[in-house]
């Protein structure tokens, strides 16, 4: 069987990478902002096990520095909800737009 | 030691002014601690070697808490320890309110001069240029006349830019040096080529000349003199515009020759185009602070230029008249504000015939003009005669253009007395009183002064034999 | 060996103690004295700040992903003593909040994150403990829980900073990939110059940094999360995150990505120059006290970034210089805004007209720290921004010299626009002579001593540069 090319794999993350930072920009629902950001952190996972597979598959920094990102945007994820609840609860609305009190 | 307590001294004093209560209490407390200072100046100024402190401060950079004394620098702080208690005696009786925090900051500033005068590194020499500047910002627009809070920005905008110049130009001249310090020897022995020479002198001179003020950096002067308060006013013309001169003869003129002899000429002539100009718009002054303060301008350019035609007959002078010219115009703003106290205007159309009222001030007035006017026998002559020395051994022509302000000092000071003190009464002056006590006892002080030195000016000459160029 | 763990991390330790003490506190009583809280905390705080000046232990754990020595236990003392004074500052807003223990818990986590970023010597290790300094910061911004305005800072300052981090990673997925290891000193040897990956993996982690710090142009979520933030808040991230951050900035610079020195020699130049400007001109704007502080310190980091440029010991002693003398001086404001808006409400710079003739201590206060702030001798301000010039320009970059000393002097002008207000104008609604509590006064008496003595007293800044060495 023969194997993904690594070149392959990282034009994978890269799109992702850039798939996530457009939704960042463009998205005016903030749970749609949250996955995006997701999406940003899985094309570093992919990078990192890919990394490691193929380039120094002798050693387990990649796996384990991937392990821990997972665990750190559950996290992020957890807390930013939490805010975006409270957000919800004052303005009874999730989109970026209504967000406005702040401004220059 | 004496170096350190001349410091030490207002300082102290200064910061615990801050924390008496009462109004009586500060004033006294503040002429005290003037009058020690005072003493401690004597003492430095009499004896014969020249004193000198060092610590360390700041070994890794190469800065070092050092201060010098040599005649120049005991000529000056003698100046600025006799002046501050002359100003208290002389304002004894205005009353400020918050006056623990005037006073306390008027010390403060006295230490800043006091630092700028003593320090031979300069880093410290920046650090207490700057501590003489901010009290004078809150002195000018908390207590300053109606238009204070944006004159003194202007002011205060005006002396940072320029002390953020001579900040670049000190970072420069550091990066330069072979031991990196900031110790004034080590500027000395620099070696610059003539344009890296050029680039630190307009530093270092903007930074200067705006200070001093020369013609055109002088436009935040007369607005500055006229809205603060006169006791700050006392200070800032009697003493801080010599910083600038001090400034310029100590670190501008030994440090870059090369450039002071490429550019000594155009400044000699923006010296004497701002006294010209100075003196004709003294001219047509109504207010009498705006008249002083455009003479002051005047005698400034004068100095100015003695100094950069680098011969010692002009340097000479201009130290001499340093003294003398804080000592005169401390004198000229005591009349300008007693008669202000007297009769509520400082309009010269709408005064007249204070004389006959206030007899006495009127003669102190006169000996103080007439010293301003650098007469004969009065301490102003012979620092003025030596300046205009060294102006015609430089060039003719310059010199005999300068000589045109002394004849406008004339009569811009003589129509002023005429017009304020001779003539008829008018009606604010028909109510008018001797001045108090206080004022006139400062003001007889002073005339003493200028005559003793007038008559016998040989120990301010001697002063300064020592720091006279090689 | 297993007691050189407890004496190598005793910063960490005692954190993490009171972290735990406050969470059963919590649990296991109902009905709790905030003032015990708080007291506790800050015992706990002073004694780790005590023994860290006392115990200075050197040594690498976690098979060297964690590192301390002088220098780094300085920077932890700093943080410890910055967020010490914050504490007694917020004593009067938590006096009679309900949530003081979560509050304590919160900030003490993402101190605990700053002390292991310090220390780490490993990629994975600065990840974690940058996240564990951020995430509970976005709790702790939306501490103002009825405020809407909270609740929005809360949410921009954590998406921003998910991000951020998000950009670092991948940076840091690319240095994997080119060197094969993680930790700084294997990274720095295994460097080489002209590879386009590890240069752009740089740009990527450089521009992480730069959301962190709040540099120009990553600045943009600063101003709004500073002003929706509770005013303990702002001034924790204005001085102890950001200062945290920075200290490790100079670690991965220094060290780390040493071979690209001249690369980000120029990045950093341009990227200071743009903050300088650019944080000053919109502070020239402000109104609201909070917003014009925020921006005022992004035009700081610009002046940091000057510092930094210079690449050598020097520099990296100015900065920790600096970053002493501004914790004093921003906090020294930030206190005054933190009484004044915790008892009155009021945070507009007009608010403050005549500020000085009720409350004469706090208007010297705030004076002296916008001073300081400014960059004027005799005050600390000076010597730390003198010191970065002086290492930015041992370069040669005169001309960035020069620009920086025309923004000192735009940003005299707001400042001084500000003193202007407290002390000359005169205002009928002017605020009323406030109460001062115990603990902020002892707080403010700090920062002034701070601010002051940190300036006149030559000693700090050698005492550092030997650190540094």
């Amino acid at each position: 069987m023969s194997q993904t090319p690594l070149i392959q794999i990282l034009f994978l993350s890269v799109g992702l990478f850039f798939i996530g930072m457009y939704g960042l920009l463009t998205r005016r629902n903030v749970i749609t902002i949250l996955m995006s950001i997701e999406l940003i952190l899985n094309s570093v996972n992919i990078n990192f096990v890919a990394f490691n597979k193929y380039l120094y598959p002798h050693q387990l920094e990649g796996l384990f520095f991937t392990i821990f990102i997972i665990t750190i945007a559950a996290a992020e994820a957890a807390v930013a909800i939490a805010i975006i609840i409270n957000l919800y609860r004052s303005h009874h609305s999730v989109d970026v737009e209504d967000a406005n009190e702040l401004k220059w | 030691m004496i170096p350190v307590l001349l410091i030490l001294f207002p300082l102290v004093s200064g910061l615990l002014s801050f924390f008496i209560k009462d109004e009586k209490t500060a004033k006294i407390w503040a002429s005290f601690s003037s009058l020690a200072t005072v003493v401690v100046a004597l003492i430095a100024a009499l004896s014969p070697a020249d004193l000198s402190f060092d610590a360390a401060w700041l070994p890794t950079l190469g800065s070092r808490f050092s201060l010098g004394m040599d005649g120049m620098s005991k000529m000056l702080t003698l100046l600025t320890a006799i002046s501050f208690p002359l100003v208290f005696f002389s304002t004894y009786k205005n009353s400020y309110t918050n006056s623990n925090s005037f006073y306390g900051l008027l010390l403060l500033t006295q230490a800043g001069l006091m630092g700028v005068f003593l320090s031979t590194d300069a880093l410290l020499f920046y650090f207490f240029w700057e501590l003489a500047l901010i009290p004078v910002y809150f002195l000018c627009s908390i207590w300053g006349g109606e238009k204070r809070i944006a004159v003194t920005f202007k002011f205060f905008i005006y002396t940072f830019i320029g002390s953020l110049m001579m900040l670049a130009g000190i970072i420069y001249l550091y990066t330069q040096t072979t031991d990196a310090s900031f110790a004034l020897k080590s500027f000395y022995n620099l070696h610059l080529s003539i344009s890296q020479q050029a680039v630190g002198f307009w530093l270092f001179f903007v930074a200067f000349a705006i200070k001093m003020p020369i013609f055109p950096f002088h436009t935040w002067q007369p607005d500055a003199y006229e809205q603060s308060p006169t006791a700050v006013t006392m200070i800032l013309s009697g003493v801080m515009v010599k910083m600038g001169i001090y400034a310029v003869i100590r670190w501008l003129v030994p440090v870059f020759p090369a450039a002071v002899s490429e550019y000594g000429n155009l400044v000699i002539i923006l010296s004497v185009i701002g006294m010209l100009y100075a003196s004709l718009i003294a001219i047509r002054q109504d207010d009498v602070k705006r008249l002083i303060a455009y003479s002051s301008i005047a005698h400034i350019g004068l100095m100015c230029a003695a100094i950069f035609v680098k011969n010692n007959i002009g340097l000479e002078g201009t130290m001499i008249q340093m003294f003398n010219h804080g000592i005169n115009v401390i004198g000229l703003w005591i009349v300008a504000d007693a008669v202000e106290k007297q009769t509520g205007t400082r309009k010269i159309s709408e005064l007249g015939g204070l004389a006959q009222k206030a007899p006495t001030l009127a003669i102190l007035l006169v000996v103080m003009a007439l010293a301003n006017i650098a007469l004969p026998l009065t301490n102003a002559f012979i620092g003025e005669f030596l300046m205009f020395n060294g102006l015609f051994q430089y060039n003719m022509v310059i010199a005999a253009v300068a000589g045109v302000s002394i004849i406008l000092a004339a009569v811009y000071t003589l129509n002023m007395i005429q017009r304020v003190f001779y003539g008829n009464t008018v009606s604010l002056t028909a109510n008018a009183m001797e001045s108090n006590g206080y004022v006139q006892t400062t003001l007889i002080i002073l005339v003493i002064v200028v005559i003793a030195l007038g008559i016998y000016p040989q120990p301010l000459l001697q002063l300064t034999k020592g720091v006279l160029l090689h | 060996m297993q007691t050189n763990y407890f004496i190598l991390m005793h910063h960490e330790l005692i954190i993490a103690i009171t972290i735990m003490l406050l969470l059963v506190i919590k649990v296991g009583s109902d009905k709790l004295s905030n003032q015990l809280v708080a007291n506790v905390t800050n015992g706990l705080l002073l004694a780790s700040l005590v023994l860290g000046f006392i115990v200075q232990p050197e040594g690498n754990v976690f098979g060297d992903m964690f590192h301390t020595d002088g220098f780094a236990l300085l920077q932890k003392n700093i943080l410890v003593a910055g967020t010490l004074i914050i504490s007694l500052q917020a004593s009067t807003w938590l006096k009679d909040y309900e949530h003081t223990a979560e509050f304590y818990i919160l900030l003490l986590s993402t101190l605990l994150g700053m002390c292991f970023m310090i220390s780490s010597r490993h990629f994975l290790m600065f990840y974690l403990s940058l996240e564990l300094s951020t995430i509970p910061l976005a709790a702790l911004a939306n501490f103002d829980l009825h405020l809407k305005r909270s609740s929005e800072a809360a949410l921009k300052l954590i998406i921003s900073s998910a991000f951020s981090s998000g950009l670092m990673l991948l940076g840091i997925s690319f240095l994997y990939g080119t060197t094969g290891t993680l930790s700084f000193g294997e990274v720095a040897s295994a460097i080489q110059l002209n590879t386009p990956l590890q240069l752009f993996a740089f740009v990527l982690i450089f521009a992480g940094f730069g959301f962190k710090i709040s540099a120009v142009p990553f600045h943009l979520w600063t101003a709004d999360v500073y002003e929706g933030s509770p005013v303990a808040v702002t001034s924790y991230l204005s001085v102890i995150s950001k200062g945290a951050v920075l200290f490790v900035f100079i670690t991965v610079l220094f060290n780390v990505f040493a071979l690209y020195a001249h690369s980000w020699y120029y990045l950093i130049v341009i990227v200071s120059l743009f903050t300088m400007v650019i944080g000053n001109l919109f502070a020239l704007r402000q109104t609201n006290i909070k917003r014009f502080l925020a921006f005022s310190s992004i035009s700081q980091v610009g002046f940091i970034l000057i510092g930094l440029s210079g690449g050598t010991h020097t520099s990296a002693a100015s900065v920790v210089y600096f970053i002493v003398v501004y914790i004093f001086s921003n906090l020294g404001a930030f206190g005054v805004i933190a009484l004044v808006q915790g008892l009155t409400g009021k945070e507009n710079i007009n608010d403050y007209k005549g500020f000085y003739l009720n409350n004469k201590m706090l208007s010297w206060m705030l004076g002296i720290a916008l001073f300081s702030l400014a960059g004027i001798p005799p005050v600390a301000g000076f010597f730390g921004k003198f010191f970065l010039l002086l290492s930015g320009a041992e370069k040669g970059a005169y001309w960035l010299i020069a620009i920086a000393a025309i923004n000192m002097v735009i940003s005299l002008y707001y400042y001084l626009n500000v003193v202007k207000n407290i002390f000359i104008d005169k205002s009928d609604t002017s605020i009323e002579k406030l109460p001062i509590a115990i603990q902020p006064r002892i707080a403010m008496i700090i920062c002034v001593i701070g601010v002051v003595g940190s300036g006149l007293c030559g000693g700090l800044y050698q005492y550092i540069f030997d650190l540094v060495k």
